[in-house]
């Protein structure tokens, strides 16, 4: 199983390098939307850094993510379903949607960090948080997108659908990385790492049962 | 109608009707407003003036005042008088052996009982300060126990709350019915799901329309309580946002519904999206209230909902109104479905 | 139609009553121990169920309709 779903992975990696233009272009919207809210705040710090830094990553991964399982014609869609197997397909599309958000948001910080000259105060908490938050990120952003690319406006689709999905594990996340700033203490820290890993397992699990329903037709 | 099937219907009319006449039938408890003196020193007299809140004080019997310290022992005021049905004058003679715990103002709650109306109290009402006159003799304390007037059948006084108490048995039981409602949704999803059948997708969207519709009236009604006890329409309050989510994302499972033409798809991807969204819902209801302090009860700064504020007076009405709105909205649900089965007929007629 | 008529006339009828009353007293809300915001809770409730059945109504009528002109014209 693991060989099938690294030959998906290799064959999406070698689309993706047809049309590098894509991930480019995403990473692009990511560095010119922090240079905007930078020239906008003109000095980031506090919570406002952090919060910056979730949403943007946010937008980012529903750019990235949210036509993953979009097919520009319904030939390659048919080819895709033919096959693979609907778990294999979508774990393999996790696993290189991971990597892509988790360079995009390492990118981010390194920007952030240009921008507001402080380094991170706790780096392997944050780490940590961070681990943790793109997984559930990318987890329901890839079962959304596989949902509504039967839509015609996927897009929009993808994040009217995602965004309040996402609220709770943003909002822990948001809630740790301020603990690893230090913007305030909480002795519950390894509790919300737990909650944030429970609700990343529950995710994933409901993921794996609801894809196969949802890639018949 | 036939009542056999229909039995329900007519347990929700009926208690929707009990709801609504003991929701606002059963008084509220007796309650103390404000003291016009909340000052005291050890060692010297105190007197204040109590207004008291839903009393009828010149026809109570054996009304006493006490203050109530916080080891549980507690002081009669030596002589009372009642000025009109709503206000008492009570005169202390706080005696100079008060022990206190730290150096700030002790905090004392003043309890009012009678035989008529039973007893009454409220808390951090009277703050005690260290006194130099020590012309006020050892004195025997009360125990608790001397209370022994029971309460009547009333909802519990709060404060600023007041009669919007009884809002519990509206807004806090619609939110709850709408929780029940796409519970039974998710159930008609997942058996779609199991055996994709229109029927059980059309049951399904139309018990989650009904949620939604629930849920926008527990966000208006909240909204409403909301200025009218915490002075603002809409409050950084955890629950009230909650609501706003939730109701954010079924509205996103409308907007799939109407995105998706083909009708086998759209039923089988927004079965899914249904189930997906209720456990992601369930995990905003667990999560959230832990991360941030609420306005709501329960949370934060308030006494606990389930010790003080939801007793068991309030549970004859609060449970019986949860089951109320759910059947109403059973019955609502399947009207809508009963009309979908009957256009989807004509439909397939042409 | 003639349901929404009804409609819309009693609810400038409560909306003109609400707005009398706290012209009168500033404190509408809040007096009588708040027992108003409990009315007006109960009447939001009620209007908001009401708005959803008058909308499942007309689509029924719509499709009332049709059966109706189905049947003239068979």
């Amino acid at each position: 199983m693991l060989g099938r779903v690294f030959n998906i992975i290799k064959k999406e990696v070698s689309l993706e390098l047809r049309e590098r233009y894509t991930f480019f272009s995403s990473l692009l919207y990511l560095v010119a939307i922090t240079f905007v809210v930078f020239k906008i705040f003109d000095k980031l710090e506090g919570p406002t850094k952090i919060a910056l830094f979730w949403i943007l990553l946010l937008f980012t991964a529903i750019n990235m993510i949210g036509i993953s399982f979009g097919y520009q014609t319904q030939k390659r869609k048919l080819t895709y379903y033919q096959m693979y197997d609907p778990q294999e397909l979508m774990l393999a599309k996790m696993l290189f949607n991971y990597s892509k958000v988790f360079v995009a948001g390492l990118i981010m910080m390194l920007l952030m960090y240009i921008f507001s000259n402080e380094a991170l105060k706790d780096p392997i908490l944050f780490f940590k948080v961070y681990l943790l938050v793109v997984l559930g990120i990318v987890i329901v952003l890839s079962l959304i997108s596989a949902i509504s690319s039967y839509s015609q406006n996927q897009s929009t689709l993808v994040a009217v659908l995602s965004l309040p999905l996402l609220i709770p594990i943003l909002l822990i996340g948001m809630r740790l990385s301020l603990v690893s700033e230090r913007m305030f203490s909480d002795s519950g820290v390894s509790s919300y790492l737990l909650m944030l890993l429970g609700i990343d397992v529950l995710l994933l699990s409901l993921t794996f049962i609801f894809v196969p329903i949802v890639w018949k037709s | 109608m036939n009542l056999k099937s229909n039995w329900w219907k007519l347990l929700g009319v009926i208690l929707t009707i009990y709801v609504l006449i003991a929701g606002f039938k059963i008084p509220l408890q007796p309650g103390i407003l404000e003291l016009s003196q909340s000052n005291a020193v050890i060692g010297e007299e105190y007197s204040t003036e109590i207004t008291t809140y839903n009393t009828f004080l010149k026809s109570a019997e054996d009304l006493n005042v006490w203050i109530w310290l916080p080891n549980d022992k507690l002081i009669k005021a030596y002589s009372t008088n009642v000025i009109n049905e709503t206000k008492v004058e009570a005169n202390f003679k706080l005696p100079s052996d008060i022990k206190k715990q730290s150096k700030k103002a002790l905090s004392a709650k003043i309890l009012i009982d009678s035989k008529t109306e039973g007893h009454y109290f409220m808390r951090q009402a009277v703050f005690i300060k260290e006194g130099k006159s020590q012309s006020i003799p050892y004195k025997d304390y009360y125990e608790i126990d001397v209370i022994k007037t029971k309460t009547r059948l009333a909802f519990p006084f709060q404060h600023i709350l007041y009669e919007t108490n009884r809002n519990t048995f509206f807004h806090v039981a619609i939110w709850m019915s709408m929780f029940a409602l796409l519970l039974v949704s998710c159930y008609y999803s997942l058996r779609y799901l199991i055996n994709p059948l229109h029927d059980y997708d059309k049951r399904s969207s139309s018990l989650t329309t009904v949620a939604i519709v629930f849920g926008v009236a527990g966000l208006l009604t909240g909204s409403m309580w909301a200025k009218y006890t915490w002075g603002a329409f809409w409050t950084s309050d955890v629950k009230l946002n909650m609501t706003a989510i939730s109701l954010l994302i079924y509205l996103g499972y409308w907007i799939l519904r109407g995105s998706v033409s083909d009708i086998d798809s759209r039923a089988r991807l927004s079965s899914v999206f249904n189930l997906f969204a209720f456990v992601c819902l369930m995990i905003l209801v667990m999560v959230i209230p832990r991360l941030t302090d609420s306005l709501h009860p329960g949370n934060g700064g308030n006494p606990a909902f389930s010790t003080y504020d939801l007793d068991n007076t309030m549970r004859i009405v609060f449970y019986p109104a949860i089951i109320a709105y759910f059947l109403i909205g059973l019955w609502i649900a399947q009207l809508n479905y009963r009309y979908l089965k009957v256009k989807d007929y004509l439909d397939f007629e042409q | 139609m003639k349901s929404n008529l009804l409609l819309t006339s009693f609810l400038s009828l409560m909306l003109s009553t609400a707005l009398i009353a706290s012209g009168e007293t500033q404190d509408f809300f809040r007096s009588t121990g708040k027992i108003n915001t409990v009315l007006a809770v109960v009447l939001i409730l009620f209007f908001v169920l009401l708005f959803f059945l008058l909308r499942l109504d007309s689509k029924i009528g719509k499709i009332e309709k049709h059966i109706n002109d189905d049947y003239k014209a068979s």
